[in-house]
């Protein structure tokens, strides 16, 4: 039914970008751990160093001082230090005390002849294979410098690393499980609300049931009723036009061809050559009667078809005054319709021909439904198109179901109920409220109509110049 | 008065015709916008019923190829009802007045005779007072030479005044002007009237006399 092919699950859109995100939000804390823990491992490290270099440093001065004692001379060669526990351990002590020249005076059994690649100075030193710590003997003037192989400790970093990663890969597809499955679940509902729109139809338009919806759903699915309740008006409508129009136009054409008939028949049966004046007048009529109503079912369709694309600003003023000017041509409203005119052009954003046709039903139905004087007024603040006449009135009863219904229950007479659906649907396209007044205010009697603009329209760029007709 | 009929429905053309030549009108047919240029070229019509849907364009085209002259003709557009944008843009165009389709045959005939009247009634003169034009026969009120639409009830009270401009009218003469008219509201005090009036033409043009009533302001 649809030409648009639906794109991915709701629940599949939902999981995959929190999916990215919770992986994007742990893989940063991550690599926060990671750093922290990496630092951590390298201070302990160091610290270990620097213990080591004053645990160390006694022994080697003792074995220094031997040698010197027994006359070995320590420049030629460095001497070996002796056994020292961890030599035999596969990451051997690495020491090497040198003199201040930097000549290698004595060396543990693991640390190379040559001397280390750092300078003689206190402190840390890092050499392409190890980080290597510098302390200074006052007393000897001599320099202990004692190594430790990053590999070791690039090592133990790479297993934190390692360790957080791996957690990290077997809780994924856990993590993608578990979203997707809470999306599904909380979208079921969704599901439930899809297939009860589904099940409706012109035959069936119940109202959804809202109860237990998320409030998201709430809100789509009370649009949905509201949408379905305009829709069931229309269609009553509609149904009550078909009913109506057949049986409307029905009447009086019925009533011409009979007319029509009787008079030839009379003419033939008296042997004249001359119709009857009466009876040929009454057909006249009925198809005044017909011609009348053709035009409101016609307007009807104009109004309902309204379309908001026609729209462009119109000037109120002088659309009542082009209405009044219309009237004033019939006797009847010459004398009855009086039309007050503010000072300056009022505009809305509407469409002329269907506003015309809704001030046209309004007039009419107050010269037909009421005697005496009908004054059209036209408001600015908020824009208002308005109709009030002296007749009778109407009981809120009637003004109410007027409001509410497009159509009279009882539709005896299509004009008058029907007028006023060709008004109401009009004002629904333009926005704007259709208000009964009745009795007038300040007044003991009378009826006045008004529609009321949402708001007003700015003036067409160029002004037109028809304008001064209206004032 | 002769007169040309430009529609392109047949049915309706005859009719019109047959009716108009039964009331002793000299009616010419134009069935679409070529045949009716071609025939205002060379005929100088009193009126012109002009159809606007016509098969080879908009027949407001017509009014840009009507002849330039002392008495031009009056242009009546035809419309249906529910064009009311129509017939503004006619009467925009330069057309004089318009007719809603389907007509009845009496208020084509009203028509056709209030434009004889008006015609033949050229000559009288028109009431000038500063801006403000007033020709009573023809029934035109212009500002700065821009027509000014006025209700029958201004127009009955502007008639009185502006038939003997230097007369002073009384309150009861003016009031009476309005009386033929339903009078079920108090609204409709001389005094609404008089204000609406200056409104629309001008504080200058109608004179309060204290004591007495109202005049138009002299020359």
């Amino acid at each position: 039914m649809n030409a648009h092919r639906p794109a991915a699950s709701l629940a599949l859109r939902l999981t995959r970008p929190l999916l990215v995100a919770v992986v994007t939000v742990w893989a940063l804390s991550t690599a926060l751990v990671v750093w922290y823990v990496d630092r951590q491992i390298q201070h302990n490290f160091d610290t270990e160093l620097v213990e080591s270099a004053h645990r160390q440093l006694y022994p080697a001065l003792l074995d220094i001082r031997q040698a010197r004692a027994q006359g070995k001379a320590p420049e030629q060669a460095a001497i070996t230090m002796g056994e020292v526990p961890g030599d035999n351990h596969p990451e051997p002590l690495l020491l090497q005390l040198r003199a201040a020249d930097g000549r290698v005076l004595l060396r543990s059994r693991g640390a190379p002849a040559a001397p280390f690649n750092a300078p003689l100075q206190e402190g840390f030193r890092n050499s392409i294979e190890h980080r290597i710590y510098t302390l200074y003997v006052p007393q000897d003037g001599l320099w202990l410098q004692l190594a430790d192989p990053l590999a070791e400790r690039a090592e133990a970093s790479r297993g934190t690393l390692t360790g957080l990663i791996a957690v990290l890969l077997l809780m994924l597809p856990v993590l993608a499980l578990l979203i997707h499955h809470i999306a599904r679940r909380e979208l079921r509902s969704v599901q439930w609300l899809q297939q009860q729109i589904t099940e409706r139809s012109s035959s069936n338009l119940q109202p959804l049931a809202l109860h237990d919806l998320p409030l998201e759903l709430y809100k789509v699915g009370d649009g949905v009723n509201q949408l379905m309740d305009r829709l069931h008006e229309a269609l009553d409508v509609e149904r009550a036009l078909a009913a109506n129009a057949a049986h409307e136009l029905r009447t009086p054409l019925a009533a011409v061809r009979l007319r029509l008939h009787t008079a030839l028949e009379q003419a033939r049966h008296q042997q004249r050559n001359t119709v009857d004046v009466a009876e040929a007048q009454a057909a006249l009529t009925a198809l005044e009667t017909l011609s009348h109503r053709t035009e409101r079912l016609l307007q009807l369709s104009r109004a309902e078809a309204g379309n908001t694309a026609r729209f462009h600003p119109v000037d109120l003023v002088q659309l009542a005054t082009t209405m009044a000017q219309e009237f004033w041509q019939q006797p009847r409203a010459q004398r009855r319709l009086d039309w007050e005119a503010p000072a300056a052009p009022v505009w809305v954003e509407g469409d002329m021909d269907t506003l015309a046709i809704a001030l046209r039903n309004l007039i009419d139905n107050a010269l037909t439904y009421s005697d005496g004087e009908v004054t059209l007024w036209v408001g600015e603040q908020p824009p208002t198109l308005a109709v009030r006449d002296r007749g009778p009135g109407l009981p809120g009863t009637q003004r109410t179901q007027i409001l509410e219904r497009h159509v009279r229950a009882d539709t005896r007479h299509i004009g008058y109920g029907l007028g006023m659906s060709i008004v109401r649907s009009i004002a629904d396209k333009h926005g704007a409220a259709l208000e009964l007044l009745s009795p007038v205010p300040g007044q003991a009697l009378g009826l006045e109509v008004r529609l009321v603009f949402a708001a007003a329209a700015n003036p067409p760029a160029p002004a037109p110049e028809a304008e001064r007709a209206g004032n | 008065m002769r007169i040309l009929l430009v529609e392109d429905d047949a049915a309706l053309a005859q009719a019109v015709l047959g009716y108009l030549h039964s009331k002793q009108f000299q009616v010419d047919l134009a069935a679409d916008l070529a045949q009716a240029r071609a025939l205002v070229a060379v005929t100088h019509y009193a009126t012109i019923l002009l159809d606007l849907n016509l098969p080879d364009g908009n027949g407001l085209e017509l009014l840009r190829h009507l002849p330039t002259r002392d008495d031009p003709p009056t242009v009546v557009v035809v419309t249906a009802r529910d064009q009311v944008s129509d017939r503004i843009r006619g009467l925009d165009a330069g057309a004089d007045d318009y007719l809603i389709k389907p007509y009845d045959p009496e208020e084509l005939l009203a028509r056709l005779r209030a434009i004889e009247r008006r015609r033949s009634a050229q000559a009288t003169p028109v009431l000038l007072r500063g801006a403000v034009s007033i020709d009573l026969a023809r029934e035109v009120v212009k500002v700065d030479h821009l027509p000014v639409v006025l209700t029958p009830k201004e127009w009955a009270l502007l008639r009185v005044l502006a038939s003997r401009p230097e007369q002073t009218f009384t309150r009861e003469r003016l009031q009476e002007a309005l009386y033929q008219w339903d009078n079920t509201s108090d609204s409709n005090t001389l005094e609404v009237f008089i204000s609406r009036l200056r409104r629309k033409l001008g504080s200058e043009l109608i004179q309060t006399v204290r004591g007495t009533g109202y005049r138009m302001a002299p020359a």
